[in-house]
């Protein structure tokens, strides 16, 4: 065996080390958006129950967007022109109208269905919502878009996946520092996420007594599914603290709806803000001394050039 | 007593492995030519291989190179389905039958090899494993593939690495002892390719670049791209001819339309191996573009054919030729075009025969197979163990394959054991062994 037997091999040459606070933070934002599915779930048991009539509904919706806009218009990073706010309108209008034209649709689709077989089918459809939601786009804060964008998937991996280990670690951080494209890049499982979480909106909205109250609920649902992690993301662009204060706030916020609600599903939604701001961070910074990457004459060679 | 001798010294060696002729490639060349070699210094070689079509069963090649074609459908990229023990019944029987006393694995992603290591240590054979290309460690598929690896080399008695970077390789892919991996490089067979300058293009000073490679991804084809035109505006003098086919063909075609180089870059499509001297021989520079590398015969070919080589700085490349018939550059287009540039100004110094002459001297077949006898002369004395020193070597693989592995050698154990009481060894029927004609016999002595 001669001297230079692997004399080239690197180990642990392009890892990139990750400290506690960085990773608390960021996962911050996962755990506001199971906030938000679970306010969304509250405001249906109580529809679903009576306690929330359709006008009160109508009236929260009305709120919930004008309070929406009016953070995204102080927070968006570009300058507002008169077409785009006409072209905003117009597309807000279209979308307004067609869930009030479909209401009555909605209002009668599961009529034949039980409402348990509603019930297991939305929970999962939530579940589903929540492993596949793409949490990059409202946790990337704007200094470093590609170490952030890895660490936030990695963080994502490792509380969808309580069993994460190094495999996934070392996968995901070569996934995020290899190409990653600069805009939004709709992936197969954002868009189940999406779908999944509008399907869960229509069965629940199916079950409600009247068609003005389907579209109250539905307006309310989208609102929080579609239009709130835009809301997230321009907030975080804008500044990490102002993101990380209002989601602790909707965290407590509904905490506090909760309570009343149901004391098990109060412990049970603690639990997993706890897992997920907490035990997550601390195992994944725990595993990542058993990262092991070794680099060598023998990697196949990579392209600096763009192949399109 | 000198000719006894030389009968025990003579090894009788099963080559294994999923990739052999009429399939093309750098592995089934090296068993055939290694093979061959074998042959010749005396040995007796069997070649074992899975069915390709209809070409299944026994099988005779140049010198009574016996081929036995297993009817075993291949699964995926021509590799049997791994079935453990499905393939021991058969491979005993071809064990037993020839008098087996040395297992010669090739390539690390053939299944078959693998399996007929494992039953050949079953039997208490001699295993020898050679390893032909580089793997990653990142990927899920690497991951498995590496296990794989571990298992089958946790108990060979020796293996073969075909360059330095490759023994590098497959050390920190499968743990296995550095001590017991050889470096045996490649060969190329000279007298096929020679040099004939009178087919390059003459009364012009135009010079030829010669590509021939698969036009996929991991050859570089993309890089050519980037190459092809930056090279034919800088030097108005150079042609390229670009033998090869594959999924990148398209990308070179469209870069070819778009500078307009339809006249100065030829596609010849898909180059039959035995036309490849006729390609080589009209250029003067080969380019090999590969971005991973363990060996590559290739660039041996070109340089047998007395062609300078630029190639880029990959794998174990820089191994294969002396530092003076080779350009090399890293895996850059800008990079690869100064390389080409610099080949080009190198040019009028090369003489085509002298460097053939050289390469005649560092490479041959014959060569490549002196040293791998060396190799099984080692793997004769290393003491042959029972099932239970192998076992406790799986069971060290680690906690959850190791005792994985142990399951499938004992499982092999019993299988083997049942087959030995369903139909003993000594009542097969074994194949007359004859020696090789007394003239060859003598010249050997």
């Amino acid at each position: 065996m001669d001297a230079t037997f692997l004399e080239a091999l690197v180990m642990n040459g392009n890892v990139v080390k990750r400290d506690t606070a960085t990773v608390m933070r960021d996962s911050v934002g996962i755990a506001s958006h199971v906030s938000v599915v679970a306010l969304v779930a509250t405001v249906w048991t109580h529809a679903l129950n009576g306690a929330l009539p359709a006008s009160t509904l109508l009236w929260l919706d009305a709120l919930v967007l004008l309070l929406g806009f009016l953070t995204l218009l102080l927070t968006i990073k570009c300058v507002f022109s008169a077409s785009f706010l006409t072209q905003i309108g117009k597309n807000f209008i279209l979308f307004v109208s067609a869930v009030y034209v479909l209401a009555p649709v909605f209002q009668t689709l599961t009529r034949s269905i039980s409402s348990d077989s509603i019930w297991a089918l939305t929970v999962s459809l939530l579940i589903v919502h929540l492993f596949c939601h793409d949490y990059t786009f409202c946790t990337t804060s704007p200094p470093s878009p590609m170490s952030s964008a890895s660490l936030s998937r990695e963080s994502s991996s490792s509380s969808s996946s309580s069993t994460s280990s190094s495999s996934s670690s070392s996968s995901s951080s070569s996934g995020g520092s290899g190409k990653k494209p600069k805009g939004r890049a709709t992936t197969l499982s954002a868009n189940v996420s999406m779908n999944a979480s509008i399907v869960a909106s229509v069965l629940i909205a199916s079950r409600l007594p009247s068609h003005h109250y389907v579209f109250a609920l539905m307006l309310f649902s989208l609102e929080f599914f579609l239009l709130f992690p835009l809301v997230t993301h321009c907030m975080r662009q804008r500044s990490i603290k102002v993101h990380l204060g209002f989601s602790c706030m909707l965290i407590v916020f509904t905490m506090g709806l909760i309570f009343p609600l149901s004391r098990l599903v109060f412990v049970l939604f603690v639990t997993v803000i706890i897992f997920i701001t907490l035990v997550c961070p601390y195992l994944l910074i725990r595993i990542q001394e058993y990262k092991f990457e070794i680099n060598g004459p023998w990697d196949e060679a990579k392209l600096c050039f763009d192949l399109d | 007593m000198d000719t006894q001798q030389k009968c025990q010294m003579r090894h009788r060696v099963l080559m294994v492995s999923d990739f052999f002729y009429p399939n093309f490639g750098g592995v089934e060349n090296h068993i055939y030519y290694l093979s061959q070699c074998l042959l010749q210094r005396g040995h007796k070689v069997i070649v074992a291989t899975h069915a390709y079509g209809k070409r299944s069963g026994v099988r005779y090649m140049t010198n009574g190179l016996k081929v036995y074609y297993i009817p075993r459908l291949p699964f995926i990229q021509q590799d049997v389905l791994p079935t453990l023990c499905g393939s021991l019944p058969i491979l005993r029987t071809i064990f037993v039958r020839e008098g087996i006393t040395l297992v010669h694995g090739h390539q690390a992603f053939s299944t078959l090899c693998h399996e007929a290591l494992l039953h050949a240590r079953t039997m208490g054979l001699r295993v020898v494993f050679t390893d032909h290309s580089l793997y990653g460690f990142a990927d899920l598929g690497s991951i498995h593939m590496n296990k794989v690896l571990q298992f089958t080399l946790a108990d060979v008695h020796q293996a073969i690495c075909v360059s330095h970077t490759s023994k590098e390789n497959t050390v920190l892919r499968s743990g296995l002892n550095p001590e017991k991996v050889f470096v045996i490089p490649n060969a190329v067979d000279t007298a096929m390719f020679r040099p004939d300058p009178s087919m390059r293009p003459c009364g012009t000073d135009e010079i030829v670049i010669v590509v021939i490679s698969r036009l996929v991804y991991r050859k570089g084809a993309d890089l050519l791209v980037e190459v092809i035109p930056e090279v034919c505006r800088l030097y108005p003098q150079v042609r390229f001819i670009v033998g090869g086919d594959g999924p990148k063909r398209v990308r070179l075609e469209e870069m070819r339309e778009k500078h307009g180089l339809q006249d100065r870059v030829d596609m010849l499509g898909a180059v039959p191996h035995a036309e490849v001297r006729s390609v080589l021989v009209r250029g003067h520079i080969f380019l090999n573009s590969s971005l991973t590398e363990a060996f590559c015969i290739a660039i041996l070919e070109a340089a047998s054919c007395g062609l300078l080589t630029v190639s880029t700085l990959v794998g174990g490349v820089p191994e294969v030729l002396p530092p003076d018939m080779i350009v090399l550059a890293p895996p850059v287009p800008a990079e690869l075009s100064n390389a080409i540039g610099r080949a080009i100004e190198l040019l009028p110094q090369v003489d085509p025969f002298s460097m053939h002459n050289r390469m005649k001297n560092l490479y041959s077949w014959m060569d490549v197979a002196k040293r791998t006898e060396v190799v099984y002369d080692q793997s004769l004395r290393s003491d042959d163990d029972d099932l239970l020193v192998r076992l406790s070597r799986y069971y060290a693989c680690g906690p959850w394959a190791g005792k994985l592995f142990c399951l499938v050698v004992v499982i092999n154990f019993i299988v083997w054991c049942f087959l030995e009481w369903q139909q003993p060894a000594k009542d097969l029927e074994v194949t007359p062994d004859l020696p090789p004609p007394q003239a060859f016999a003598d010249e050997l002595n």
